[in-house]
């Protein structure tokens, strides 16, 4: 019920703000970068707490074509418990369609892949989360912040029961002037309950890298 | 049938010759009235004159005759002692030629004493104009000569036919002649256009309004290519916004101020139990600065100076094109003709104001 009522409350977001009038984005643009992460992940389970750190490989791209907006997202590398040989790899996927209704606003949703790859085994879960991004240009032309707040709508975790999941994210975009490369900094973070919280599992990472657009970001 | 046209001819000839005794006589009258005046027949004289003038001869009758007629009238009228008629006479005189004298040999100082007296008190001018006068070039002008019966004030102005007045050309004094001009426009420099206008001549006496209007009708005829009108001016949905609104510079600091308190604020309530990284503070820092550095850079008021250098080019091209356009009009001025035809003068009397 509780999903049911978060995803009628992004549907409620989304008609209210295209009754609202605000003028279409139009255009193409076409968006691809790399990067790094420093990644720290938490795993509680049963009342002991494992942290893991590392460093993940980043790749994105998005393609916008008028309202709509595909984002795909690639992270992977290994994250490993210090002091300890505890560690396990991680690679993550995204695909987000969006739609930008104003220029500074945009709902997306999608599918987030994540593999915990250990020599136990591989662990897959899938996240169907919505997401909500305002967007300020802070430094003209070509200087932007953005915040997302997403929340898992459906998981499918096998074996297990999600019992919530959220994530937040924040960045500064900045286009060298002159060229279509942007330099991207920014701090990411999900969370998923799973089994009445009994287990937890946070990941947060700070990440910096570039992206090439072809006409725009924004 | 043949007798018809036989009697009319016969007619003809009878009224062919009945006319030309009658006009020989009505031409004789101004003759016989010198030669009587001579044989100081002068009631006779008088006499014969007022026959004259009577007839449709003397309306026809050559300036000079006229001046002859009217010039013997007045002195015949002034031995006569008839002061009133005298000065009838000679008012008469100088309105149909102000440049009028009388010969002190010919006649006695109490004619011309007379006659001195009527013109200088008869406020009038008579005109010289070509019949024809084109306009060409812009140093090219409409002249026309004035004389005056004696010095007055004079305001000479142009009107179309229907009344409405299209220039001054002339107020002031005018002592024994005056030559005035009009380049063929009106009091804003335009060509008239093409119709029946009229030059009048207002004479007026020191202190009273005038007494007599000298109007010659005047026929211009332009021949002008259309000068092109001036340029719309440059319409404000063209300009650029030249001075920053609030809008970018709260866009800025609001934008980084809420990505970087959020950055801040969100991780701790969405997982309470991760641990808070200095690195994520960095990050929310740095999204929080770019956007205090991107509101005082587009501080509100300030100028865009890529919009004013753009509004700069707009206005010049703008200017540019207005003073293209003054230029070609003043070729097509340039080219252009005007011909003035001049009609008969005519003086008529004004009511006294």
């Amino acid at each position: 019920m509780r999903r049911a009522g978060t995803a009628a409350a992004l549907v409620a977001v989304a008609t209210v703000t295209v009754s609202t009038g605000v003028h279409a984005q139009s255009g193409r643009t076409l968006g691809l970068g790399v990067g790094l992460a420093r990644s720290w992940e938490e795993a509680a389970m049963g009342g002991s707490v494992v942290t893991r750190s590392g460093l993940l490989f980043e790749g994105a791209a998005d393609l916008r074509v008028s309202l709509l907006e595909l984002g795909l997202a690639y992270r992977q590398g290994t994250l490993s418990a210090s002091g300890t040989n505890d560690q396990r790899d991680l690679v993550e996927g995204q695909a987000m369609l969006g739609l930008r209704l104003v220029r500074w606003f945009k709902i997306e949703a999608g599918p987030r892949l994540r593999a915990y790859v250990t020599p136990a085994g591989t662990e897959r879960w899938v996240f169907w989360e919505g997401r909500v991004q305002a967007a300020a240009r802070v430094i003209r032309p070509a200087g932007w912040a953005y915040l997302r707040v997403g929340r898992v709508l459906t998981a499918d975790l096998p074996g297990l029961v999600l019992d919530e999941g959220v994530g937040a994210e924040g960045a500064l975009e900045l286009q060298l002037p002159g060229t279509p490369v942007w330099g991207r900094l920014g701090y990411w973070m999900h969370r998923a309950s799973i089994i009445g919280g009994q287990r937890v599992e946070t990941m947060q990472g700070v990440s910096a890298g570039v992206m090439v657009g072809a006409g725009g970001r924004q | 049938m043949r007798v018809v046209p036989a009697l009319l001819a016969i007619v003809g000839i009878g009224v062919g010759r009945q006319a030309g005794p009658v006009a020989q006589t009505t031409d004789d009258l101004v003759t016989r009235a010198v030669r009587a005046y001579g044989d100081v027949e002068l009631d006779a004289a008088v006499g014969y004159l007022r026959r004259w003038f009577a007839s449709d001869t003397a309306t026809r009758a050559p300036l000079d005759q006229r001046r002859l007629a009217l010039t013997y009238l007045g002195a015949a009228e002034t031995l006569r002692g008839n002061p009133d008629s005298a000065a009838s006479a000679f008012e008469r005189l100088v309105e149909l030629d102000p440049r009028a004298r009388i010969d002190e040999l010919t006649f006695p100082p109490e004619v011309t004493t007379r006659f001195n007296a009527v013109r200088a008190r008869t406020k009038v001018v008579s005109i010289d104009v070509a019949p024809v006068t084109e306009i060409r070039t812009e140093g090219e002008r409409f002249v026309a000569s004035l004389y005056a019966s004696s010095p007055h004030q004079l305001r000479v102005v142009l009107r179309r036919q229907e009344g409405n007045p299209v220039r001054v050309i002339y107020t002031g004094l005018i002592g024994d002649s005056l030559a005035v001009r009009w380049d063929g426009r009106d009091s804003s420099g335009a060509w008239p256009g093409p119709g029946r206008y009229f030059l009048e001549a207002f004479s007026a006496s020191n202190g009273r309004g005038p007494q007599r209007v000298l109007q010659v009708p005047l026929e211009v005829a332009v021949d002008a290519a259309d000068t092109l009108p001036a340029p719309p001016p440059l319409p404000d949905s063209l300009l650029l916004l030249e001075r920053r609104g609030a809008g970018a510079g709260v866009e800025a600091l609001l934008g980084g101020l809420v990505a970087g308190l959020g950055l801040v604020v969100l991780p701790p309530l969405l997982m309470p139990e991760a641990e808070a990284k200095p690195l994520r503070f960095a990050i929310a820092g740095t999204i929080g600065l770019a956007g205090l550095a991107g509101f005082l850079r587009d501080l509100p008021g300030g100028t865009i100076e890529a919009n004013r250098r753009a509004n700069d080019e707009l206005r010049r091209d703008w200017q540019a094109r207005a003073v293209a356009r003054q230029e070609e009009n003043r070729t097509r001025r340039t080219r252009a003709s005007i011909a003035i035809r001049a009609g008969q003068p005519v003086v008529v009397r004004l009511a006294a104001p």
